[in-house]
């Protein structure tokens, strides 16, 4: 039956990435202005105007264009870099795995903070802690993540001597070195997602703790944790999944700020120089890989959703 | 032999700095602007160690294929040129003396012949597939025949002159101009464009983009280059002054964050200031830094990058000089300086006071020092005078380079221009849009922007040329061009600068542009390291190559 369920959702997901497809294609053909002239004027990518219309490919009938650039794609060719002139796939070889092993970080905080935040905040109602709990949520939400990162890579170097390396470790060049680095952008970037996640968990809980059944278990004589952990959370943390899906997208786009500010060489670092560079083919390719990500993230959470509660079935 | 007129005048002091700037502001109150240099005593060198900088990652090696600053910076440690500038504690910023560095010896039998002698038992890296081999002086003519006819190379312009070049023995090279090039040695030590290549690297790699096309003769060799994160280099020890260089390493640690570049630098990340161009630090991190690293090594001098606001002098109302010049008078330049720079910069003659041995100093500008002073209400007369009593409205179009410095000069100038009723409407374009239209000449009334940080004269004399693509202002002067291009055939050096000089006060009378102060700069670095000055321009390899590590 889950297996049914997942074939049906991944038939759901192959619109969405075409339609992803057309979009991150049409970008660079939508931008007000003649792009290829002042990528051609600026950066000297061809010898001329028409060169450089032939070596994007533009000279030809749009939907040749088109399926010409995503066969390339689905066969792991995403082209040549317009600035570094190195193929794309092989530059996002290295930079995707560092973005996901900060959105990883980032995730397993927001994890880690947002539920049992959530659950205390819930289990204690209008208490001091709540009020806490909330207002950092509050917080959490509202304090821009470019400013938070600058404020903690640039007070302690004022104040203690000290600021994260800016120097990127490679795992196979020391590995406790290299999954250190990633702990505090990847606590500031989840901090976010973590106030969300809290949010929702302590809503849902609230919601879960006022069913029926949970009044049954508490007249039972149940301990809270058995009634709060056992009973009540893995109903209240279905939506939280769902969300969970939603967070991987903001993370990655966080990425790109935190990973500029703490010298991370990933994706979303790459983004901001191609975006700099007017190197399209690049943001062409990054947003393509951004989007499957989003979408197969999005399926593995409806699987997951699915799983955790047999009556949806969509 | 002929000499650059980039000869340092001797004893430059704080005075000279001063009066080259023609301002010191809160300079003065804060101190001089050359502090902390210490010559290494009579230490020895202590080689070894490594140096850490804020690197750069280059769209490509290639040095024929780009005009790129972050390639030629890396090129700086690992490739040589004909000539260089000579680095060093000893050396004033912003005087570029010429010296050797591949070639031995010079001459110039006539007006438009130059014959290099090059030193013997220089080696190429001894990566494949020059493996060692000896430079000759076939290297040198492939380099420049490679550089003048490849096309896509946007420096060639610099090469304008040069008809031919022949080797004449193994270790000897001739060059014939078209016609006679005074700047032409300037252009040979330029660390813009100029390094020596080798065939075999071109050939084996189709053109030298790739990092293992990184094959020079210079002083450290390309070790590793990981982009975004770090470009590495390890001493060369066949490099051909004995002993050179002293540092082991070099690491150009890659980050484009301002506050990580400021926080890293504080705790010792790294050993020079991070700041492009070349190891400075920004103005407002001064404090902090200095609180933090009392110890620090820093220099101050004038910047060589001046913004200024260009015009259609082929288009009323601006063709008019009485116009121009009130749009000059209405600008509180100190005041500028004050909001953009925390007060501390200097004024610009036509050539940027930061070029010290060649821009005329300020109060030598003549008449036209007049048209830069403050006088709002004698810009409203001149502005009358021209038919504009009650003013006009106009455009003028700017990029931000990300920079708010920028952004404040420019609100800051529609406002004074407001205050003698020149209505001026401000196009923010971006920057690509920009490079592309205003910044070469094609906008529709006024721009705005820095200039190319040029090291030598010729540079900033061409925007005024009729045919120049920077001609910002359309400048069609026939006697101004004249006396530009004359400037080429002048050999002898004293005449040149009064040359020189001569074009900026008439640039400055004729008012084709309101040029806007430049900020001083400020290079900090680790005061272990001995035997280092900053200077202006990308050639970083040059200056670190005599350093060493005191620790």
């Amino acid at each position: 039956m889950l297996r049914k369920y997942f074939f049906k959702r991944l038939l759901v997901a192959i619109p969405s990435l075409v339609l992803a497809s057309l979009i991150v294609f049409s970008l660079v053909r939508l931008l007000p202005g003649d792009v290829v002239v002042l990528m051609m004027e600026e950066n000297q990518y061809a010898d001329d105007i028409e060169a450089m219309r032939a070596k994007l490919g533009l000279n030809r009938p749009i939907y040749v264009q088109y399926f010409e650039w995503i066969g390339r794609a689905l066969v792991g060719d995403l082209g040549e870099s317009l600035y570094t002139r190195r193929p794309i796939a092989h530059d996002l070889l290295t930079r995707v795995p560092v973005s996901l092993e900060l959105g990883a970080v980032a995730i397993f905080f927001a994890i880690l903070l947002g539920i049992p935040i959530g659950i205390v905040s819930a289990i204690r109602q209008d208490t001091a802690h709540d009020y806490v709990a909330r207002g950092g949520a509050i917080l959490g939400l509202s304090v821009p993540g470019f400013w938070l990162g600058t404020l903690v890579v640039v007070l302690p170097a004022i104040y203690f001597k000290w600021s994260p390396s800016i120097q990127f470790t490679k795992l196979a060049d020391n590995p406790w070195g290299h999954v250190t680095q990633f702990i505090l952008p990847g606590l500031l970037l989840g901090i976010a997602s973590a106030a969300s996640i809290m949010r929702l968990t302590r809503t849902q809980l609230l919601e879960v703790l006022r069913q029926d059944y949970v009044r049954t278990a508490w007249s039972k004589g149940m301990s809270e944790r058995v009634v709060v952990l056992k009973h009540s959370l893995k109903n209240a943390l279905i939506p939280v999944v769902t969300v969970l899906g939603i967070q991987v997208a903001q993370v990655l786009s966080g990425t790109v700020i935190f990973e500029s500010i703490f010298g991370l060489p990933g994706m979303g670092r790459l983004l901001f120089d191609a975006i700099s560079e007017r190197d399209y083919p690049v943001i062409q390719g990054i947003n393509l890989v951004v989007v499957t990500t989003v979408v197969s993230v999005n399926l593995v959470v409806d699987v997951v959703y699915a799983y955790l509660d047999p009556r949806i079935r969509f | 032999m002929n000499e650059s007129p980039n000869r340092p005048r001797a004893g430059l002091s704080r005075r000279d700095l001063l009066k080259a700037g023609g301002v010191a502001l809160a300079a003065t109150a804060a101190g001089p602007y050359v502090i902390g240099t210490r010559v290494a005593g009579a230490a020895t060198p202590k080689p070894g160690g490594e140096f850490r900088f804020r690197g750069y990652t280059p769209p490509h090696f290639d040095p024929h294929l780009t005009a790129s600053y972050t390639t030629m910076i890396n090129l700086s440690f690992t490739h040589s040129r004909l000539l260089k500038h000579k680095a060093g504690p000893d050396v004033k910023p912003g005087t570029f003396e010429i010296v050797g560095d591949l070639a031995e010896t010079w001459s110039q039998p006539d007006d438009k012949t130059y014959v290099f002698k090059l030193r013997k038992g220089v080696r190429w890296h001894k990566k494949p597939p020059l493996d060692g081999r000896e430079l000759t002086a076939e290297d040198i003519k492939y380099t420049f025949d490679r550089f003048t006819t490849i096309k896509g190379n946007a420096n060639q312009h610099m090469m304008a002159t040069l008809a031919k070049t022949e080797v004449v023995d193994r270790y000897t090279v001739k060059f014939t101009l078209k016609e006679p090039d005074a700047f032409f040695l300037d252009f040979l030590a330029n660390p813009m464009a100029l390094c020596i290549i080798a065939r075999e690297a071109v050939e084996k790699f189709t053109d030298l983009k790739k990092p293992e096309a990184v094959i020079g003769t210079g002083p450290w060799m390309l070790e590793g280059h990981e982009p975004k994160v770090r470009t590495t280099f390890v001493r060369n020890p066949d490099y051909f002054i004995k002993g050179l260089p002293y540092i082991q390493r070099i690491e150009g640690i890659d980050f484009n964050d301002p506050a990580a570049r400021l926080a890293a630098f504080v705790t010792g990340q790294i050993d020079a200031g991070p700041e492009f161009p070349g190891m400075m630090i920004r103005r407002q991190d001064w404090k902090i830094i200095k609180h933090n690293r009392p110890k620090l090594r820093y220099v101050e001098f004038p910047s060589n990058v001046m913004s200024h606001a260009g015009m259609r002098t082929d288009k009323a109302p601006f063709g008019d000089i009485r116009v121009r010049r009130a749009l000059s008078m209405a600008i509180d330049r100190k005041a500028i300086l004050t909001a953009t720079a925390e007060g501390v910069g200097v004024m610009n003659p036509p050539i940027p006071a930061g070029l010290i041995s060649l821009a005329i100093p300020y109060d030598q500008l003549g008449d036209g020092l007049k048209w830069d002073a403050y006088n709002p209400t004698e810009a409203k007369r001149l502005l009358a005078a021209a038919g504009h009593a009650s003013g006009f409205s106009t455009t003028l179009e700017y990029a931000t380079y990300g920079s708010q410095e920028i952004i404040d000069a420019v609100q800051m100038a529609v406002k004074f221009w407001k205050d003698i009723a020149v209505e001026v409407k401000v196009v923010e374009k971006p920057y690509a849009a920009f490079f592309a239209t205003a910044y070469q000449g094609k906008q529709d009334a006024m721009m705005f922007g820095p200039q190319f940080p040029a090291l030598d004269p010729w540079n900033f004399m061409a925007q005024y040329l009729p045919d120049e693509p920077k001609n910002q202002s359309h400048v069609k002067d026939p006697v101004l061009a004249d006396m530009i291009l004359n400037t080429r055939r002048i050999l002898d050096d004293k005449k040149r600068l009064q040359q020189i000089n001569a074009i900026q006060k008439y640039i400055a009378n004729q008012a084709y542009y309101v040029r806007f102060p430049s900020g001083v700069y400020i290079a900090a670095l680790d005061p272990a390291l001995e035997n280092f000055a900053p200077n202006l321009g990308y050639d970083y390899g040059g200056r670190m190559m005599a350093a060493w590590w005191n620790k």
